[in-house]
């Protein structure tokens, strides 16, 4: 099969590559606007019956090759005018100038399973984002490029590392446990995006895959919104989904183009903390929580509650020995390092180069691409590199026979910093390293290669990040060939078969003697992991396309089969306790643990069909219908059909009287849809698994123990009577275009419900299980999207335009299974996400200080200082935003463009870590507003707590220290304390680019050459202390608004060129 | 070209079709994950349950009580350091209870007790009988009433059981270790079991499997003996009925989990100490009972303070000092280096090639190092004789309780390495002998049994529920304790049980619904 399939590649590659050097004749021109005789660039000019196409330049001219014999036509068609054909005749040179389409007739948008409709025809929501959108931040993850730009999608990202992920959301969540993130399809062939989720205890910060995905190979990206829109894509859209569109050759002389891009940014960190730097590591409270003179403690100590520094004379943190091996004195004067921390993170960079070879004639077309990635992160040993190629070539073999193929091959290589709750993260306590320590002058690493730290406890911050190492390379192959038969005027067939299958190695040391839990937590005694994980889905398409008019009526239909294959293999061991240090080869361990070794698969055949009618071009409605067979259910059971209905209205064509100078164009449309979605895999029935006692703070048994194999029964139970869950939507909005096309404005409301949703339903242990999965749970999602574009200056060489987008939504979950009160879907026993009925989806529930019905704190009477609340994790945060929106103002003069993103979350709430941290060890800058101590050291009590005496419900007036204060109201057992409002405001990207004027470039080898300014994250507003509120403990993942010993976020800001010959 | 179109095009759509067809068959009927098996032999199960019952009694809940009874104590502003001022919240028991005790090991029980009896040894019942009763002791000796008639029965669909009176459930256990005892003496042509009994090595030593059976129905008379209408004549018919090399013997037949000295695979304290180093810490309390009684067994349970390798090589054995514990509930976020350590008792053996020098024993892994091999007790030859030392001293059972009293700190010194002669001087002093009004020897017997029972979880809480032995030290109020300052009775039900199982409704306190036997104020 593979054969054959290589085979039939290098045929197609000779093919379009020899039929495209045969002899044409160019075509010159000029295209303007009727209306006002601005030229118009971007203009799509295409040799009439032929794939032979061009653009218009800057200035608005194109050059395009056609054949000689043939005299043909020329199609003009541009967004926002009427598409125009022009006979070429004997011409050589053909000047158009196009009418405004206020009817905007001519927008074609890709909607699911690759099919091209009109914009006015569609009654669900799409929205298109093209390449010149797509690549403004030269972002390296390709749904950073999302963000803040289209109404009802949200991105998430995790932390600002090289390689990190980030989720994006589609008008809100959908399911409780199982994946929210939308289908991600490849030229109409379903890719993976798993992946992105971050372990909390352990590891690094991983990737989703579409970080695979070069940005300079996407024409566009199509999102389609909600069920309605998704629904040919059946089970696993019911999240929507993502249609990347990658670029394609175009035929003629003159698009034999080579295409250059190169991009240079650097990356540093957003935010850092803002640190006292008056006072040392120490304490002033007596071990039973009284005040006392401050003292100096060294060694362990990483609280900053010490004396204040002067250049007093201290006792080292080192001991005897390090001392005389690195010559350090036994005692120093005290001094502040005010940027120890900050010292730590470097200024990263990100290099990208795309190279690119299209062309082609009026049969066939080819591009080629080669991308190369280089990012270096903010900290020591994060990297990522990544190499793409890229083939795409289509032919259109007979009249009525096309043919396509398309691969692209990904080496993507990565290093990676520990993270997480854990001591090898050299931020856990790094965050709050005291401000009396030299980190960077200090020690970090003895010549035998073992650590030297001030805090026996945790790993030094620089020997964790060149000595516990997460290495992983990616090889994976995307790829698809299609074919497509016209049988008549009106019925044709196309099929598609693709593939996407990788490889990822991944090598990981945790180092001799590591105090952290680094990426296997085996206690120091070092440890090599080898994991080799394989996955491959292959899908296919058969369709079959019917298309009749019959007096004012059109009709179409489309009947289709998919076939879908999802397989996969991990194969991964980890070797403990290591000999050689540096030697990082698991044959050098003594002991040897596998790994969650396994096969997966999990196949579905869907049958679907999409009828479509209109009445006089401005009624229409669509039915469609699909039924899976997913094999992750019983037989039984398996086999689910799910309909949608949409329509939509031309009111502007059905009422032509109301066109007029206000109004262009008016659609109305509604839409109701379901859709099935499958069960986990192999969650239908219980199984034995390999014992492994363990309890959470890291202990554990590992079988094989005391030589023994040892099975137990599943604590989750399967059920064989698992169904689909389903996701009800409905759907109204409209789309107006108003004021000469200056204003288009479109609000939709949606309302979606899944019901009988899949998950492990919490029971009650002493039952032998500690879940069941089960069909339990309605959730319920509604909101409003609004997205404006407006172009409130445009003259003949100015041009200011504005996008702007706004989305309010309500995740609300009605019912889990009876009986049960919440799910974990995230974090920890206290500070953890949940969903709770009757809540918004994934609140934060942590332990917090008590307070009284009126929400004041409750003191101790007797002592002033704070009280636990011993109700356990008691709602503190609710993550989800009030609303959400961005605004893109760009700016055209001359060649100059210059776009500003600035995106706006208002609401919502995060839960920080850091914060707390800061504030309990007294690192915090306003930890220190308050002098702590008078002139001999004794602490001040000038800290009074907002709240009421337990003892009589009176206000607190007892006056406490700046240490009794900070370290109670914000202590480890309190995280429920550390929330804030994340609304912010940010300068999301930035760019400003020049196109050099076409008279520059006559004798020159280049057509076209462009370069700019660009910046990514630039400027923030908000009102959270400290951080970035756009990190995320658990990486792309359901569980949103935790944040725990994060990594800070990125900016990153450069110059881009691009070079066309 | 014209020519191959339809052929191109029937031959597409047969592919199709077959594609199709050949996958919904096989392609689609099926569900299995090839990763896992449906089937579970006898033996595999009993090494898993076994191991999972020694984790359990090595983990949280050795924490929680040895915390309690000031056998340890904590710092570093962590979780345990909140346990150490009574806070502990209902989130914080899923674990144990869930994951652990009941679809842990109850559930493998049962599963090795649904098992067919004629082509299963008897001795397999035998034993998860034997382990289904001591985890239900386990259960309600923490928990006081829990689901029992009506547990485990998630495969018949019942998901939200019915919860128990402790005292019927201690009364049905009696019985079930009666019905052990028969599995154990009964004999079958099936295969027995063997080294997949990772606690006495199976059929060989089935003998000891019954010694622990009736000492744990000891164990249980002792917190029965003061509840209300309890008959103590039970007892001493109980003992007089049962032939003496029925209890345990000696030291062998200590019911401990073993571990192996490879990482993840080690004794869970110490696999605490390196995930969470420091966080716990030696404890004033025992550090100092110990100190005034010269007690050789400080050397193996404790590093000295201030520390050297000459003197680690020859441990202090005076009265004022040499080692130095934490006081419980003081450390205030802290991290002190001015204490003793956990020792080999605890840790395994020493690995280190070299010994750090003092004063004080650096933090850390960076410290000492040990192999993590040592065993975890969990009802020990030595608490045999402490409790028929106490049932003879208070309920007039059979026996001499200074005699037991004296066999009991004597297997203590066994376990412990102490050498006879060291024993032989220790018993020899005051400490030695029971003596003074009978509530000073209850005093006295139960530090013992304290001392004694280092490191196992449970039992010496229960103890001190029981009697209000060993003295504890009052956790400082200013650091705003838990449950009023007021030493926890029992521990709150997992928050996570509560939620899905309406039958069972939480305690507003670590002291509200106390344990069945636990009748002192």
């Amino acid at each position: 099969m593979t054969k054959n399939v290589l085979l039939s590649v290098f045929a197609l590659m000779l093919l379009t590559l020899s039929t495209a050097l045969a002899q044409e004749r160019a075509i010159t021109g000029k295209v303007t606007s009727a209306e006002d005789g601005i030229s118009l660039p971007g203009v799509n000019v295409v040799v009439k019956g032929t794939t032979n196409g061009t653009v218009t330049d800057a200035d608005g001219n194109y050059r395009i090759g056609v054949s000689p014999s043939n005299g043909g036509s020329l199609v003009f068609s541009f967004i926002g005018f009427s598409t125009t054909e022009v006979e070429i005749g004997e011409r050589t040179v053909v000047d158009v100038s196009l009418k405004a389409d206020v009817t905007e007739l001519g927008e074609v948008v890709v909607t699911g399973l690759g099919i091209e409709r009109q914009s006015k025809t569609l009654g669900f929501s799409v929205r298109e984002v093209k390449n010149d959108e797509l690549t403004v931040g030269r972002t390296t993850n390709l749904v950073n490029a999302l963000s803040g730009k289209i109404a009802g999608v949200r991105i998430a990202g995790s932390n600002g590392m090289t390689g990190s992920s980030s989720a994006i959301f589609i008008r809100g969540f959908t399911t409780f446990t199982g994946s929210n993130q939308p289908l991600f399809v490849v030229d109409g062939i379903p890719i993976n995006n798993d992946g992105g989720g971050n372990a909390q205890q352990t590891g690094v910060s991983n990737s989703n895959r579409a970080i695979d995905i070069n940005q300079d190979d996407i024409e566009s990206m199509t999102i389609l919104k909600g069920p309605a829109a998704a629904v040919l894509y059946g089970s696993r859209a019911a999240a929507g989904a993502i249609m990347i569109t990658t670029k394609k050759g175009k035929g003629g002389e003159k698009n034999k183009a080579i295409e250059y891009t190169a991009s240079y940014n650097i990356n540093e960190v957003n935010r850092f903390p803002d640190y006292q730097n008056q006072y040392a590591q120490g304490t002033s409270l007596t071990s039973t929580g009284l005040p006392i003179a401050s003292v100096y403690q060294p060694n362990a100590d990483q609280s900053n509650w010490g004396p204040l520094i002067n250049g007093q004379s201290v006792p080292s943190s080192y001991s005897v020995s390090d001392r005389a091996l690195f010559g350090l004195p036994d005692t120093q004067p005290l001094t502040a390092y005010p940027n120890n921390i900050k010292d730590l993170f470097r200024t990263g960079n990100n290099m990208q180069h795309t190279i690119a070879f299209s062309g082609g004639n009026d049969k066939s077309t080819f591009r080629v691409s080669y991308n190369n990635l280089q990012d270096k992160g903010f900290l020591e040993n994060n990297q990522l590199q990544r190499n793409s190629f890229r083939f795409d070539g289509r032919s259109q073999l007979t009249s009525k026979l096309q043919m396509g193929v398309s691969l692209n091959y990904i080496n993507n290589t990565s290093q990676r910093s520990q993270i997480g709750n854990q001591l090898s993260n050299p931020l856990f306590r790094g965050w709050f390293l005291p401000r009396n320590y030299n980190l960077q002058g200090d020690p970090s690493v003895r010549p035998d290669g073992s650590q030297v730290y001030f805090n026996g406890n945790t790993d030094n911050p620089y020997w964790t990040l060149r000595n516990n190492l997460y290495n992983d390379e990616i090889n994976r192959i995307i790829g698809n060939i299609n074919l497509s038969y016209d049988f008549n005027e009106w019925a044709s067939v196309t099929y598609k078969i693709g593939t996407d299958a990788f490889v990822q190695r991944i090598k990981t040391v945790d180092a001799i003697g590591a105090r952290g839990q680094a990426n296997w937590n085996v206690a120091g005694v070092g440890a090599v992991g080898d994991q080799m994980i394989y996955n491959q889905e292959t899908s296919s398409y058969l369709n079959f396309n019917f298309k009749k008019k019959i007096s004012d009526f059109n009709f179409s239909l489309l009947v289709g089969n998919e076939i879908n294959l999802r397989v996969g293999q991990n194969l991964g061991f980890i070797g403990n306790t290591l000999s050689t240090r540096g030697f990082d080869n698991i044959n050098d361990a003594l002991n040897f643990t596998p790994l969650a070794n396994g096969k997966f698969r999990s196949n579905l055949v869907g049958f679907y069909a999409d009828f479509q009618t209109n009445y006089k071009n401005w009624l229409f409605v669509g039915l469609t219908g699909r039924n899976d067979i997913s094999s992750t259910f019983k037989p039984d059971r398996n086999s689910y059909f799910y309909p949608s209905v949409t329509t939509s209205l031309v009111l502007t064509d059905a009422v032509p009287t109301i066109k007029g100078n206000i109004v262009d164009f008016i659609k109305l449309k509604a839409n109701w849809a379901k859709v099935g979605r499958e069960a986990p895999i192999y969650s239908t029935d219980t199984y034995y698994l390999q014992a492994n006692p363990g309890d959470g703070f890291g202990p554990q048994l590992v079988y094989p123990f005391l030589g023994r194999v040892g099975r137990t029964l599943d604590d989750a139970a399967g059920n064989p009577q698992l169904s689909p869950e389903f996701t009800r939507s409905f759907e109204f909005g409209t789309e107006a275009t108003l004021l000469k096309n200056k204003l288009r404005l479109e609000v939709n409301y949606f309302n979606t419900r899944t019901t009988d949703i899949i998950l492990g339903v919490p029971v009650a242990a002493a039952s032998g299980f500690t879940t069941q999965a089960r069909n339990a749970g309605v959730l319920e999602t509604s909101g409003w999207e609004v997205s404006l574009s407006l172009t409130p200056i445009k003259t003949n060489s100015f041009q200011w335009m504005v996008d702007a987008n706004w989305t309010r939504l309500r995740n609300n979950v009605i019912s889990l299974a009876p009986g049960v009160q919440n799910i974990a879907i995230g974090g920890f026993t206290t500070a953890q996400s949940r969903i709770v009925a009757g809540q918004p989806y994934g609140v934060i529930y942590a332990n917090t200080l008590l307070r009284n019905d009126q929400g004041k704190l409750v003191v101790n009477g007797t002592n002033g200082l704070p009280i636990i609340d011993t109700r356990g994790p008691q709602l503190v945060a609710d993550p989800n935003p009030d609303w959400v929106g961005g605004i893109t103002n760009t700016f055209q003069w001359k060649g100059i463009t210059a776009s500003f993103l600035f995106d706006f979350r208002s609401g919502g709430q995060i839960l920080s870590r850091i914060v707390n941290d800061l504030r309990r060890t007294g690192s915090a800058a306003e930890t220190a507003e308050l002098p702590r101590f008078d002139a001999s050291g004794i602490p001040i009590a000038n800290y009074v707590i907002d709240g009421v005496r337990n003892s009589d419900g009176a206000p607190n007036t007892t006056a406490i220290t700046a240490q009794q204060y900070w370290s109670n109201m914000y202590s480890f057992n309190v995280p429920g304390m550390g929330v804030f409002d994340a609304t912010s405001v940010r300068l999301r990207e930035a760019a400003i680019n020049y196109t050099l004027p076409r008279t520059l470039l006559e004798k020159t080898p280049f057509s076209k050459v462009e370069f700019g300014l660009n910046g990514r994250n630039l400027l923030l507003w908000t009102n959270v202390p400290h951080i970035d509120p756009e990190t995320n403990l658990n990486g792309a993942s359901n569980s949103q608004g935790l944040e725990f010993n994060a990594m800070p976020n990125a900016r990153t800001y450069g110059a881009v060129l691009k070079l066309t010959f | 070209m014209k020519n191959i179109q339809p052929k191109f095009t029937k031959t597409i759509c047969i592919l199709i079709v077959i594609s199709v067809l050949t996958g919904c068959q096989g392609f689609l009927d099926k569900n299995i994950n090839p990763n896992l098996t449906s089937s579970n032999p006898p033996s595999l199960i009993l090494s898993a349950l076994e191991g999972n019952l020694g984790f359990i009694m090595g983990s949280d809940l050795l924490r929680y009580s040895a915390l309690w009874t000031q056998q340890i104590a904590a710092q570093n502003g962590r979780q345990t350091e909140a346990y150490d001022l009574y806070i502990l919240q209902p989130t914080e028991v899923n674990g144990v209870w869930r994951a652990a005790i009941y679809a842990g090991v109850l559930a493998d029980c049962e599963e090795l007790l649904k098992k067919d009896p004629t082509s299963t040894h008897p001795h397999y019942f035998g034993i998860a009988k034997l382990i289904k009763a001591f985890s239900y002791t386990v259960l309600v000796d923490n928990w006081g009433d829990v689901p029992y008639s009506q547990a485990i029965q998630g495969t018949s669909g019942n998901f939200a059981p019915d919860v128990d009176p402790g005292q019927a459930i201690y009364s049905a256990m009696l019985t079930l270790i009666d019905d052990a005892i028969k599995d154990l003496n009964a004999t079958s042509l099936s295969p027995n079991v063997a080294g997949d009994d990772i606690i006495y090595g199976g059929s060989a030593n089935i003998i000891r499997w019954v010694r622990f059976a009736n000492t744990l129905k000891l164990r249980m008379y002792l917190h029965l003996a003061n509840t209300q209408g309890f008959d103590t004549s039970v007892i001493t018919t109980f003992i007089n009925n049962t032939p003496v090399t029925n209890f345990m013997t000696a030291i062998a037949d200590d019911f401990q989990a073993r571990y192996d000295v490879i990482p993840q695979r080690q004794n869970p304290v110490h696999q605490f100490i390196l995930s969470r180093t420091d966080d716990i810490c030696t404890s004033a309390t025992i550090v100092n009972l110990m100190n005034n009684k010269s007690d050789p067994r400080r050397a193996p349970y404790f590093t000295p303070f201030p520390f050297s390798p000459s003197l680690l090589a020859s441990p202090p054995i005076s009265t004022t000092g040499g080692y130095a514990g934490l006081a419980n509930g003081t450390s205030n976020f802290g991290l002190r280096t001015n204490l003793s350590r956990l020792h080999t008792y605890v840790r395994g053996a020493l690995t280190s090639s070299t010994i750090p020098a003092g004063p004080n024993l650096p933090v850390g892994v960076g410290g000492l190092t040990y192999n993590g091999g040592s065993s975890t007790n969990i009802l020990s030859f030595a608490e045999y004789n402490f409790i028929r030392a106490e049932l003879a001293l208070r309920y007039g059972a059979p026996g001499s309780a200074a005699t037991f009293y004296q066999a009991g700190i004597n297997a203590s010194m066994q376990e412990a390495g102490v050498s006879a002669p060291t024993a032989a001087t220790y018993l020899a002093s005051p400490s030695g002998t029971l003596s003074g009004t009978p509530a000073q020897q209850l005093q006295q017997l139960i530090e013992e049994k304290y001392v004694a029972l280092f490191m196992v979880a449970t039992e010496p809480w229960s103890d001190w529920r029981r009697t209000g032995y060993p003295v504890l030290s009052q956790v400082p109020s200013a650091l705003n304790p838990g449950n009023g300052g007021n030493v926890p009775r029992v521990i709150f039900y997992p928050q996570q049980e509560v939620d899905a199982n309406p039958k069972l409704v939480q305690r507003s306190s670590l002291s509200d619904k106390k344990v069945f036997w636990d009748t002192r104020p």
